[in-house]
């Protein structure tokens, strides 16, 4: 009976001139909204949605689940090309991508990158189609103790993170959960680090502060050494298709990492309010900490860029399912869909998967033919998007530079956040002059927050009892297995570094 | 001179320290997580700060020359240049300008480059980000006093 209606919705959807038209365009709007830096899926969501007033509830949830979808997908271009992550989820790409730019492999960078969100996407709506039902249950069973502890299993792969030096690395994670205290407490009310200054009272902007310690350094940098972002070649080289296909060949080559990523992503993007960005970081946390060489990582690894962009796409597929099924959005990208679904008459619930399964099945199959869509497009312009590596590095500095400055204001419309990116730049700048880790800073940024609220709240329910709670046990047990795996290969030889 | 990699252990255990003492001030659960996180990390601030103080010149991989000092320099007054330029007078304004001055007086770019990049910049933010996606863009801090004293003028 599901299969039947499965099959069916797809039919549906790609047989109607219109709703294809509809996806065409929140694919192309999406795929901008995801190489401007700090515009993201979020803002595009918010503005999107005064165009589907009035629409098919269908048509519409379709429009805006297609744009959302592939924003992702489009923001690793520039996390690749130029080395400006256009949002939290796509700064994990940063790290191996640009450094493969840097070795002059663009384009090879970019289709695995793609392959990788192709795959991805495509893993996350499988597991949501497979999973519908059966998730209920565990999906309940979450309380704040159980995200206060994933909080801190995403937390332990700062160590995986930091680079030749774990004090370094544990230093610049610290002070990431440092800053992610500024801003009013949740317990007490009171302005912690931030005093009177009013736009600090909410937090530091997490996309200022990932443009500060990542699209800052690299622009000053080049603007210091005056080399080209592919900088290991010498000269102006034509980027082939046969290096985007060699790209894609990585990733079949790596399905099994390709597979592990997905299955681990989604399900952590079923939990809601962990956030996609923390998923993301993960899924490059458990790629590094796979691997048999993982020293090599942030040197320009393509399973870098693999399992990140993995990761980074597989989680909307399990962010979907609580959002339609509970009402309670997995992230907060889901958050702003989930107030577009109600706009457009779609009320989510438990019913969604009795009264509604069509539409539940339309919106699947809207998430993986949208990224088939996206990822098509990319990567016919591929070798096209790949040698804007070649342009010359003066006139790519200042305008880079412009929109990463435009990024952080726009999020939360706030000339003060200009402020921030200039301390923060300056520090992420001297942070990659003396071989600082970055990555850690923003693990540090997204989860602190996470694992405070949490933390409290889970005191507040269980007391200090919830660490014995049987879901706790096992969470506490794959940190215990996390920090042990690690120093067990650091004894070994294998010390797990990768250069954030 | 200090070396950089001594001031960024310096600057780093600074930060810890003050963010450290202003924790230890705030009210019961306020101060739980940030004492929790901070303490460690101003020992290993410490810590961190003892090895850079300890470390010979021959260990450090990396050597920066007067020269590159000069660089980082010029490049760091540009980017204070940007940023306060685009606070006190806006992105519609000081963003296109700030980037024909630095392509043509940073990198020796002609004139006719320079302008065509500012052209670039200026289309794209009144452009995409202004017009189609109706973003307002900030007119900076000087402009908007001028405008006030212009309505406090005109209306009184």
């Amino acid at each position: 009976m599901s299969f039947e209606v499965a099959i069916a919705a797809l039919v549906g959807l790609l047989t109607s001139p219109y709703i294809v038209m509809l996806m065409v365009i929140g694919v192309l709007v999406g795929i901008f909204m995801g190489i401007a830096p700090g515009v993201g899926g979020k803002l595009g969501l918010v503005l999107l949605i005064p165009f589907v007033y009035g629409m098919d509830p269908l048509a519409g949830a379709v429009f805006l689940l297609s744009m959302h979808a592939v924003v992702h997908t489009a923001g690793a271009v520039t996390s690749i090309v130029l080395g400006v992550p256009g949002e939290g989820a796509t700064a994990a790409t940063v790290l191996d991508g640009y450094a493969m730019t840097k070795k002059g492999l663009p384009g090879r960078a970019l289709g695995a990158s793609f392959g990788a969100s192709l795959a991805g996407s495509i893993s996350g709506a499988i597991f949501l189609g497979a999973s519908l039902g059966i998730l209920e249950p565990l999906i309940l069973s979450f309380s704040p103790a159980e995200f206060f502890l994933l909080a801190i299993l995403g937390i332990t792969f700062i160590a995986t993170l930091s680079g030749k030096s774990m004090i370094k690395g544990l230093i610049v994670g610290f002070f990431g959960l440092m800053v992610s205290f500024v801003g009013l407490d949740p317990s007490t009310g009171i302005p912690r680090f931030s005093g009177d200054l009013l736009f600090l009272w909410d937090g530091v902007d997490i996309i200022t502060a990932i443009l500060a310690f990542f699209a800052i350094p690299e622009m000053i940098s080049l603007g210091v050494s005056r080399e080209t972002f592919a900088a290991g070649v010498k000269e102006r080289q034509n980027i082939p298709y046969s290096q985007v296909w060699q790209g894609l060949g990585d990733v079949v080559r790596h399905r099994w990492l390709v597979l592990r990523v997905s299955l681990l992503v989604a399900a952590i993007g079923v939990i809601p309010g962990l956030g996609g960005d923390a998923a993301s970081w993960m899924a490059y946390g458990h790629t590094v900490q796979s691997s048999k060489n993982p020293e090599t990582f942030g040197t320009g690894r393509v399973e870098g860029v693999i399992g990140a962009e993995t990761g980074t796409c597989a989680k909307e597929g399990g962010s979907l399912l609580p959002t339609l099924f509970f009402g309670v959005p997995g992230s907060s990208g889901m958050a702003i869909m989930l107030g577009a679904f109600l706009m457009l008459g779609l009320q989510p619930g438990p019913a969604m998967l009795t009264e509604h399964l069509d539409v539940v099945w339309s919106l699947i199959w809207s998430l993986a033919v949208a990224n088939i869509m996206c990822v098509a497009i990319l990567l016919a312009c591929a070798p096209w998007i790949s040698s804007l590596a070649y342009v010359k590095t003066s006139l790519m500095v200042p305008i880079v530079l412009v929109f990463a400055i435009l990024g952080c204001y726009i999020g939360q419309n706030a000339w003060e956040n200009l402020v921030l990116i200039f301390f923060m730049g300056g520090l992420g700048y001297m942070f990659k002059r003396h071989d600082w880790p970055r990555a850690p800073f923003v693990i540090g940024v997204i989860l602190g927050k996470i694992a405070e609220d949490s933390l409290l709240k889970a005191l507040a329910i269980f007391g200090i009892e919830f660490f014995f709670r049987p879901l706790s046990l096992v969470l506490i047990a794959m940190i215990i297995g996390s920090i042990v795996f690690y120093f067990y290969r650091a004894r070994n030889g294998k010390a797990i570094i990768a250069h954030g | 001179m200090v070396e950089g990699r001594i001031l960024i252990a310096g600057v780093m255990l600074l930060i810890f320290a003050t963010m450290v003492g202003f924790a230890a001030t705030y009210p019961g659960e306020a101060r739980l997580l940030p004492l929790v996180i901070g303490i460690p990390g101003l020992v290993l601030c410490i810590i961190q700060f003892v090895i850079e103080l300890r470390m010979k010149p021959a260990d450090v991989e990396k050597v920066f020359t007067p020269e590159d000092r000069m660089a980082e320099l010029k490049m760091f007054g540009w980017f204070s240049v940007f940023v306060f330029g685009i606070i006190l007078f806006g992105f519609p304004y000081a963003a296109p300008i700030i980037v024909a001055l630095y392509l043509h007086f940073s990198w020796g770019e002609k004139w006719y480059v320079s302008l065509g990049a500012a052209a670039f910049a200026w289309a794209v933010l009144h452009g995409i980000f202004d017009y189609v996606l109706g973003l307002p863009l900030f007119e900076g801090l000087v402009n908007q006093w001028i405008e006030g004293l212009v309505n406090q003028w005109i209306y009184g």
